[in-house]
């Protein structure tokens, strides 16, 4: 287990400088220059070429990378071009509210897919089972943003029940708790109905096997058995897709993060690329990818505790 | 005997607890739903709208504009005189307090101005004060400055948010004040969350007077639909940059007052004079007559309105006599110029735009739908800002959207860096170089005496629209829309506001 | 010689007649399932209103008549009502069906054609699975929005810049899915036998071993073309995806969204639209699986 983490982290290094070379071109290859965006449209041509100076844009692009690769071996991810604050900085100050908003949209996700998935599968056929895989499938078909919008028309605009936008930063509390509600069911929504299905598949799919048939023959109820044998063994790809969500939840909080005013990493990445505020992008998608990747070798890991027969080596 | 010890008690602590709550009910916080993020609290290191609406509460500049009469106003200035063409004395207002306690004096000022031009600084507008030759201290209230050549919009450019002064001291203590500002304004720094909000303080040692509002909060809320809704549910007291489709909601909400006047953000059609056939005035012309601007203004809801020139109703160099030059609507007389210029079938061009504003977009597509009438077939190319500013830089373009906000007030301000010759390829976007333009522009820069600067300009935007330099689509109606608690706040035409004199009940 | 290519043909008979009889079957099983066949009517009505658009639409989609601004749904001569620019709506979205099936299917194909070669090279030959699996890996571990976002940065804002964005994002999930299935059936006395009466790799690569990738890769391109139509909304109402006027549906919600409060019909209609059009294909998809998953058939 221990060489296999190993092993796995070491393969780490090469994801990571693939991922430093990747975001580092496309940011340089985009059309438009950080020095006229500081400098706005007002701008006369000194004005530009002193912050060109200043910021080190006339090196060649190889040079840049060293100095950005050679500041991340240092633990540096740099300066802001357009606000002149340390990107370490500015991911701290907003991770915690993007990673708030990702467990509350996984937290709504495996409730409502979790519930609605093992209801359908033990009552297969039953009007319940076709409704809620319909609306499974509806749940899939909708664009987030479009989800947003309509959620906050009616629950704060109209009904008043939950603020229209904002985070505190404070979800232990009642006014955070309100303030996630939306947000995350919005976020949350799509992966509950991916969920949902799975779970119903990954069960109805156990409950063919053979000791399952077993069990029942002996006389286990419906619901024991259910609980008891197959739950366990039908949540290793339940796993995987929220594993994998997990991580498409932290990326996918942009839209959700600019409609409800939160002040997360995703709206943050979206300004930097809008202003080619270089620094921000590449320090940002670093550290954003590197979590990715651990959370995804951390889902293998939670493999082997659901499932005995998995081993790695 | 122990129930009455038992009511007294409770009657003591209620009381405790009114008073208490009482306390912090009266504290007068008004929050500001904000469209864009702030990027940093320097006005040195800063040029975007968003930090100098926050730094123009706690900072000040040495002149003002009166936001009433449009009129250059001293403020941390007392007076001038202008001995020659070339030299302005300043007199500075006395008793002055920066926030860190330093006394406000000519060596501040000294000091802010040397940091602006700095090139090791790097400042993005610099160029402000680029006509300045020395800065000289004559004693702690009065200056000298000198500038190169006379320069008719050194006091315009003093009014501008990015030359406000900032403490020395502060500089020394933090290096910059991005976030660290220290200025002499009625509100002071307290906190900042980067990228979601802003809190200032009411700065008691203010040399007007303390204000009313014993806090301001501004709120980073991008989405425009989320930023009116919360307005109705109060959670933000006041927004702006306020889209017209959403005026009406805002207008029929009984607890919600909107506040709109003409300002002096002018929205454009642009032509790259280096290609063909944009150099030629006939199809200038042509073009000039087939947009439908009364049709544009209808798409805008309200947030428009209309003059032809290049320098517009509310920037100084206005005279109404401009409106004469108007191109009425007519499709057989640009079909006809189109002809005259060689193009009876028209042509095929591209019609740049960007998509940092809904607008933009708009005015394309219908301004595409128009000129197809006669003839001419552009494909819409939209970019983000910052490939847009890089492409229309660069002259990449063919005819294109922009805007300008002239926050001189000043049309010398407009003109000089958009259609000035020496400008090509930075400001001078649309490549425009023309002689006798050149002569015009030139001549009020060079003139201080403001009466005859009136005339030059009028001359010079009389000469700019009929050659058609650009064609002034619509020039912007400022809006803010706020709970009806909120009194005393007053928009500039330049959409500037400032909280000092503004009280909430 | 011609012992080799008798053999070859023999077996590529043999893979020919498993396929067939193998689909024919997945084809009864689809005709069975009530859903599927939903989608795919909806989807049969999506392709003939994309070829016949000139031919259906009542007016030009590009007209704009300021007179008839914001017409509510059901107005006369507007079934659907009208936009901003007084332009017919249903007019707009036959049009813009063209749009959308463009997008969906070239953005998939591209990721198919690049993801399914990495994943056939990745499972053949061990020395190369490493080095793709990593750059799999790395495509993996940016977030979808955020790289389609420095994409469409790089290459400029366009519809075709938005199926290449697209079109990446769902290249590693082929690799892997085609990788998987080249390892599991890779090492059969099939395809060992085939390797030793020297057959060349691409022979065996592409007649014998792809065949067999087909069933889950179609199962997930259908499902990925439903995604890619929804992301290209996403990014119409980032403001990246297909220039205006083009009617394109998620371009069309982007316009409508601010007027969502007083003609909410602009945003609305495109937006069942493609909710119905993705719906479509999701239901075909899930129909599909289990058509061709043989563990599922009688679940």
């Amino acid at each position: 287990m221990l060489s296999y983490i190993n092993r796995r982290l070491l393969m780490l290094i090469p994801v990571l400088i693939g991922i430093s070379v990747v975001v580092f071109l496309v940011m340089h290859l985009a059309p438009g220059d950080p020095a006229v965006i500081l400098a706005g449209p007002t701008a006369s041509a000194s004005d530009i070429a002193a912050i060109r100076a200043k910021l080190g844009l006339d090196d060649p692009v190889w040079v840049q990378y060293w100095r950005f690769a050679k500041g991340i071996l240092k633990g540096d991810l740099g300066v802001s071009v357009q606000s002149d604050e340390p990107v370490a900085e500015m991911v701290k100050t907003r991770f915690p509210n993007t990673l708030a908003l990702a467990v509350a949209a996984m937290v709504v996700a495996s409730l409502l897919g979790l519930s609605a998935g093992i209801v359908s599968a033990v009552k297969k056929g039953s009007l319940f089972d076709s409704i809620s895989m319909l609306i499974a499938l509806l749940g899939i078909s909708l664009p987030s943003f479009w989800i947003g919008l309509m959620l906050m028309l009616a629950f704060s605009v109209r009904l008043r029940w939950l603020p229209v936008a904002g985070y505190s930063g404070q979800w232990w509390t009642l006014a955070g708790i309100k303030q996630l509600v939306l947000p995350s069911l919005t976020l949350g929504i799509g992966t509950a109905a991916l969920i949902a299905r799975i779970t119903r598949s990954s069960i109805l799919e156990i409950m063919q096997q053979d000791y399952i048939r077993t069990a029942r023959a002996k006389g286990l109820g419906q619901l024991p058995t259910v609980g008891k044998h197959v739950l366990r063994n039908a949540l290793v790809p339940v796993v995987t897709v929220m594993g994998l969500n997990f991580g498409g939840l932290l990326g996918g909080t942009v839209v959700t993060e600019s409609v409800f005013a939160i002040n997360g990493v995703g709206r943050m990445m979206v300004r930097a690329i809008t202003s080619r505020d270089f620094p921000v992008v590449q320090g940002a998608v670093f550290m954003v990818a590197t979590t990715f990747v651990l959370i995804n070798l951390f889902v293998d890991l939670t493999y082997a505790l659901l499932d005995p027969r998995i081993r790695y080596d | 005997m122990k129930l009455k010890r038992f009511v007294v008690l409770v009657t003591v602590f209620a009381t405790m607890f009114l008073g208490m709550t009482g306390g912090v009910l009266a504290k007068k916080v008004l929050t500001y739903g904000q469209a864009a993020e702030v990027a940093g609290l320097s006005p040195i290191l800063t040029n975007d709208s968003a930090s100098s609406a926050a730094n123009a509460q706690m900072y000040e500049t040495l002149f003002t504009r009166n936001p009433v009469n449009n009129m250059i106003e001293p403020k941390l200035a007392l007076s001038y005189e202008t001995p020659d063409d070339l030299t302005w004395v300043i007199h500075l207002r006395k008793g002055v307090k920066f926030h860190d306690g330093t006394d406000f004096d000519a060596h501040a000022v000294k000091f802010t101005f040397e940091r602006l031009l700095d090139p090791e600084v790097a400042a993005p507008r610099a160029s402000l004060l680029a006509s300045i030759a020395s800065i000289e201290v004559i004693d702690d209230f009065t200056l000298e400055l000198k500038t190169h050549d006379p320069d008719g919009l050194f006091l315009a450019n003093l009014t501008h948010d990015n030359s406000a002064i900032v403490s020395p001291a502060a500089v020394e203590k933090y290096g910059n004040l991005m976030k660290n500002p220290v200025g002499t304004g009625p509100f002071r720094f307290k906190q900042m969350v980067s990228g979601d909000s802003i809190t200032m303080e009411r700065f008691d040692g203010y040399w007007g007077g303390p204000a009313k509002l014993d806090e301001i909060v501004f709120r980073v809320i991008p989405e425009a639909a989320t930023r009116v809704a919360m307005l109705e549910t109060g959670e933000v007291d006041f927004i702006d940059s306020i889209p017209g489709e959403q005026l009406p909601r805002l207008e029929a909400n009984p607890d919600i007052r909107v506040v709109k006047s003409r300002g002096t953000p002018v929205r454009y059609l642009s032509f790259n004079f280096e290609k063909e056939p944009w150099d030629n005035l006939l199809v200038r012309q042509a073009v000039a007559h087939a947009v439908n601007i009364d049709d544009i203004l209808l798409t805008m809801d309200g947030l428009g309105y209309k003059s032809i020139g290049v320098v517009g109703p509310m920037v100084f160099g206005y005279k109404p006599e401009i409106e004469e030059l108007a191109f009425p609507y007519d499709l057989e007389k640009g079909k006809e110029l189109l002809a005259e210029a060689g193009f009876p079938n028209g042509f095929k061009t591209v019609l740049w735009t960007t998509n940092s504003s809904e607008d933009y977009v708009r005015n394309a597509q219908i301004i595409q739908a128009q000129i197809k009438k006669i003839g001419i077939d552009a494909e819409i190319k939209i970019l983000d800002w910052a490939a847009y500013l890089d492409a229309t830089l660069v002259g990449d373009t063919d005819m294109f959207l922009l805007g300008w906000s002239n926050l001189t007030q000043d049309g010398g301000g407009c003109v000089f860096p958009n259609l000035h010759s020496s400008n090509a390829g930075s400001s001078n976007r649309s490549y425009y170089k023309n002689p006798e333009a050149d002569k015009l522009i030139e001549a009020t820069m060079i003139t201080t005496d403001q009466a005859e600067r009136l005339e030059l300009l009028h001359a010079a935007n009389e000469y700019l629209t009929k050659d058609i330099a650009w064609l002034s689509l619509w020039h912007q109606v400022n809006i803010i829309a706020m709970r009806t608690n909120v009194s005393g706040l007053q928009m500039s035409p330049v959409a500037d506001w400032e909280l000092y004199p503004v009280d909430i009940n | 010689m011609a012992t080799e290519s008798l053999t070859n043909r023999s077996a590529v008979g043999l893979v020919d007649v498993k396929a067939q009889s193998q689909t024919s079957r997945a084809w009864r099983r689809l005709k069975r399932d009530k859903l599927a066949m939903f989608g795919l009517a909806i989807l049969i009505i999506l392709v003939l209103t994309a070829v016949f658009a000139p031919k259906i639409a009542p007016h030009d989609p590009y007209e704009q008549n300021l007179v008839m601004r914001f017409k509510p749904v059901g107005t006369e001569g507007y079934p659907l009502g009208t936009d901003g620019f007084g332009r017919d709506i249903l007019s707009r979205l036959i049009h813009g069906s063209r749009i959308s099936l463009v997008v969906g299917l070239s953005s998939v194909s591209l990721g198919l054609l690049f993801g399914v070669t990495l994943g056939l090279i990745a499972g053949y030959y061990p020395r190369m699975d490493n080095i793709v699996m990593r750059a799999v890996d790395v495509m993996l571990a940016f977030p979808g929005v955020l790289l389609a976002i420095a994409v469409v940065a790089a290459l400029g804002p366009g519809m075709w810049n938005v199926v290449v964005a697209i079109g990446i994002w769902s290249i590693p999930t082929f690799a892997r899915i085609v990788r998987g299935q080249v390892l599991a059936i890779k090492d059969s006395e099939y395809i060992t036998a085939t390797q030793a009466l020297g057959c060349k790799d691409a022979r065996i690569l592409f007649k014998h071993i792809l065949p067999n990738c087909l069933a889950p890769v179609t199962v997930y391109a259908t499902m990925r073309i439903a995604s890619s139509i929804m992301s290209a909304a996403t990014l119409s109402f980032l403001g990246l995806g297909a220039q205006p006027p083009i009617p394109e549906w998620g371009a069309m919600i982007a316009e409508g969204r601010s007027y969502l409060y007083n003609a909410p019909h602009i945003a609305t209609v495109p937006g069942l639209a493609i909710m119905l059009v993705v719906f479509a294909f999701n239901l075909l998809g899930d129909g599909l699986r289990d058509a061709l998953d043989p563990n599922l058939k009688d679940v």
